[in-house]
């Protein structure tokens, strides 16, 4: 029995400390979401979809801003498959806020899609997702990601093939792609399509609202909450505004109390990489118009 | 849970554990199996342990009233009132939506309508496997074949071990009770084999098995855009997948089984080197096919008699046996299927010709052995199309598009992923197939290769998240 045992237990060291060992290995080029869940808990966060992950940039932010009590900011978005509002995300959400804190900021970027939920299925599709795996937001290295949200191979760790993506340790999510012109029509003209089919299965969900209310309302309770609609290029903000015309009425009516920078007519200032999402470039100048119109916000707020 | 999964990863050596090591007396032994067995399938869904406890209540209580009897017909009723327990769940759990489609559908097909009352059931995992086995132990009770068993606790440990609760294999009373009943000693032999089943287990389900299921999904989604070449791909997958999952999690079973000092029927005995469908089936889900042979076949007559009882008999036992896999007339066309596959050889007498290994005392098939084995195998895979499809219509029409053959090297490169490790598995599988199982090894280098087995384990496990197994459905 003691051979057997010692036998069994050399077999099952070797494996797990491989496993540990590869866990090491996971950093920014892992996937565009691993490094979100390596951070302690967060006093200020960026909440939204793919849009708020590549086009706010947490180091400029956390540079522009006046008010220090609000850095560092994180940005805490994932996609539009992954984190539209809902209980998978505020679940996410309430585990990586600093509940010690009530000084905090919170960037909600909302969209039209971001509320919406696919009538062609009967569960929300983030519960299969990352998120929805997850019972650990915040640990370093994430075994709980490694071992049930993570795509590939632990021992893909080692060999990192995808440098078009990296994510910062702040959680901005840097795209580098050819912007060269056939390659960007290339990707507006696949954007196009996808938000065109998008708008037939995807339709306005008092679930998903029922949600944003809960997540606004939770964290105003660490800090100051501002939703804000990220600029797009045109012809996705046509499809949007075929999709849901009243989306920015019912935003305003829904959180009168709550500031609402809408930045969706001045998509023409900005460039994309397929449409949809801000260039970096752009996501740097955004992200500085962001900063200068929160610090306005919160110059208003105090005197008031 | 599940085999695969990371808590039985700290499940198994708990219970090993204390298993060994606390509850040294054979009683104490079986109460910790009992709970084990209670936690571990109670981890899916704890309110089904209702049925399983009450089917054992059932069964132990009607064994103990068929020991005191003589009378046949209080016997027969005691038997009745089992059968139709145990059936009556399995059908009301399992069927009733089939049932209940069925009659509205058929009706609708005269022009009437009905209303559609539905009921959202849902399917208790391993009903099909726990209701067999508390059904054979009632069944030899009653034919007195084995003494009914007067200690509940081995009993219901009986009916819920653990390591073969939810895909079997199905085992006997006659079989596993009595080792519930006397004191296991730990076999270091037995122990070790049991690992290198459980390893062996292991690369057939999460290597072999979950990456043919990624191809079969994506062609058999997608099976109205694919070329001919690419369905019979799919098809060809399908078979490698049900057989690495349901021989892979039996291996396990028994692999599991052995590290408690128990031993299980053998479920799988490579049954993709038969050389006829009847060969087939001496090899496939064992412990399903004697299960219908004996409480079955041979009580409705077998294969004695005249030609026409003999195909009567030969198509309830494939019928019933593919209705017994799901709520589905997929399965039921896929059980008729083999009846028909396998009639010609029962009628000519042949069906017991292939008993023995194939190139028994060979390296190699001689040509004629490799295209039975060919042949066998294709028919096979050809009748698993209808059990995958979601239809029996669906099925028609993905045979119908196999003969479309345009667009053949594109689908070869794109589905080209699962090829190599079939073709090793297949390789390592035939030089193994005298054996238990594959992982057989030289003793100096056998460290190695389970060192390597086990990191094939690990890389692929590590992608395959949350797959399950196919036969938790049944």
């Amino acid at each position: 029995m003691n051979l057997f045992i010692k036998k069994i237990l050399v077999l099952v060291t070797i494996l797990t400390s491989t496993y540990l060992f590869l866990g090491f290995f996971a950093d920014g080029y892992t996937d565009p979401f691993y490094l979100r869940f390596t951070s302690p808990k967060q006093k200020s966060l960026i909440i939204g979809t793919s849009r708020a992950a590549q086009g706010i940039q947490p180091k400029l932010l956390n540079e522009n801003l006046i008010h220090s009590r609000y850095k560092p900011v994180f940005n805490y978005s994932f996609t539009l498959l992954h984190s539209p509002y809902g209980e998978t995300y505020f679940n996410a959400i309430k585990a990586k806020v600093n509940d010690k804190i009530n000084d905090g900021l919170f960037i909600l970027a909302v969209d039209p899609w971001s509320i919406s939920s696919r009538n062609n299925i009967n569960y929300e599709i983030e519960t299969k997702k990352e998120l929805g795996r997850l019972q650990f937001y915040n640990m370093n290295p994430n075994y709980d990601y490694l071992m049930n949200a993570y795509r590939n191979s632990v021992f893909g760790l080692l060999n990192k093939k995808d440098t078009s993506m990296l994510l910062h340790q702040d959680g901005w999510l840097e795209v580098n792609v050819s912007m060269e012109s056939d390659e960007l029509l290339r990707r507006k003209l696949f954007k196009k399509k996808q938000y065109l089919d998008n708008a037939k299965i995807y339709e306005f969900s008092k679930k998903r609202m029922f949600w944003l209310h809960k997540t606004v309302e939770f964290l105003q309770k660490y800090g100051t909450v501002i939703l804000v609609r990220i600029p797009v290029g045109d012809e996705i903000l046509k499809i949007e505004n075929t999709f849901f015309p009243n989306f920015d009425l019912v935003i305003n009516q829904n959180f009168l109390n709550i500031s609402y920078l809408n930045y969706k007519e001045f998509g023409n200032e900005y460039s994309y990489i397929d449409g949809n999402h801000l260039y970096k470039k752009s996501g740097e100048k955004f992200t500085l118009k962001l900063a200068k119109d929160i610090n306005n916000i919160i110059v208003c707020n105090s005197l008031n | 849970m599940l085999f695969n999964s990371f808590e039985f990863l700290l499940f198994l050596p708990t219970v090993f554990i204390l298993y060994w090591f606390v509850f040294k007396q054979r009683k104490s032994q079986n109460i910790l199996l009992l709970v084990a067995s209670y936690v571990f399938y109670g981890w899916w869904d704890w309110r089904f342990l209702s049925l399983i406890l009450f089917s054992t209540v059932v069964d132990f209580t009607l064994g103990l009233a068929l020991s005191k009897s003589n009378d046949l017909s209080k016997r027969k009723y005691f038997l009745w009132i089992s059968l139709c327990v145990n059936l009556g769940l399995l059908g009301f759990f399992k069927y009733y939506n089939f049932f209940v489609d069925s009659w509205v559908e058929s009706w609708g097909n005269f022009g009437i309508q009905m209303h559609r009352s539905a009921l959202n059931i849902i399917l208790p995992v391993g009903i099909s496997f726990y209701t067999f086995q508390t059904l054979s132990y009632t069944i030899d009770v009653y034919r007195n074949k084995l003494d009914p068993s007067k200690d509940f606790i081995a009993f219901a440990t009986y009916v819920s071990f653990f390591p073969q609760l939810v895909a079997g294999p199905i085992e006997r009373a006659t079989n596993l009770l009595p080792q519930f009943y006397k004191k296991r000693e730990f076999n270091y032999e037995r122990a070790v084999s049991g690992m290198k089943l459980i390893l062996w287990g292991l690369i057939k389900k999460v290597v072999v098995a979950d990456t043919c299921a990624r191809l079969v999904n994506l062609i058999f989604e997608n099976y109205q855009n694919e070329s001919g070449l690419a369905l019979v791909m799919g098809a060809v997958f399908f078979a490698f997948q049900i057989y690495g999952d349901f021989s892979g999690y039996s291996d396990i079973a028994i692999g599991t089984s052995r590290l408690f000092g128990f031993d299980l029927m053998r479920n799988f005995n490579y049954p993709y080197f038969s050389r006829d469908i009847a060969e087939f089936w001496r090899r496939w889900h064992i412990s399903l096919s004697t299960w219908f042979r004996d409480y079955l076949y041979i009580p409705i007559g077998g294969s004695k008699g005249k030609q026409l009882v003999k195909i009567r008999n030969v198509f309830i036992i494939f019928l019933v046996s593919g209705f017994w896999h799901g709520a589905n007339w997929t399965f039921v066309f896929w059980g008729g299927l083999n009846a028909l596959f396998f009639l010609p050889l029962l009628l000519r007498n042949k069906n017991r010709k292939n008993t023995n290994q194939v190139a028994e005392k060979r390296l190699t098939p001689t040509f004629q052995e490799l295209l039975q084995i060919c042949i066998t195998f294709s028919i096979t895979t050809f009748s698993w199309i209808f059990f995958r499809s979601e239809t029996i219509n669906d099925a028609f029409v993905y045979i119908e598009r196999i003969f479309n053959f345009s667009n053949f090297i594109p689908d070869v490169i794109k589905h080209k992923k699962g090829l190599p490790i079939i073709l090793i598995f297949i390789i390592i599988e035939w030089f193994s197939r005298k054996q238990e199982y594959a992982i057989v090894l030289d003793k100096k280098l056998r460290y190695v290769f389970y060192l390597i087995f086990a990191f094939v384990v690990l890389y692929y496990a590590s992608i395959q998240k949350n797959s399950t197994f196919i036969y938790f459905q049944f």
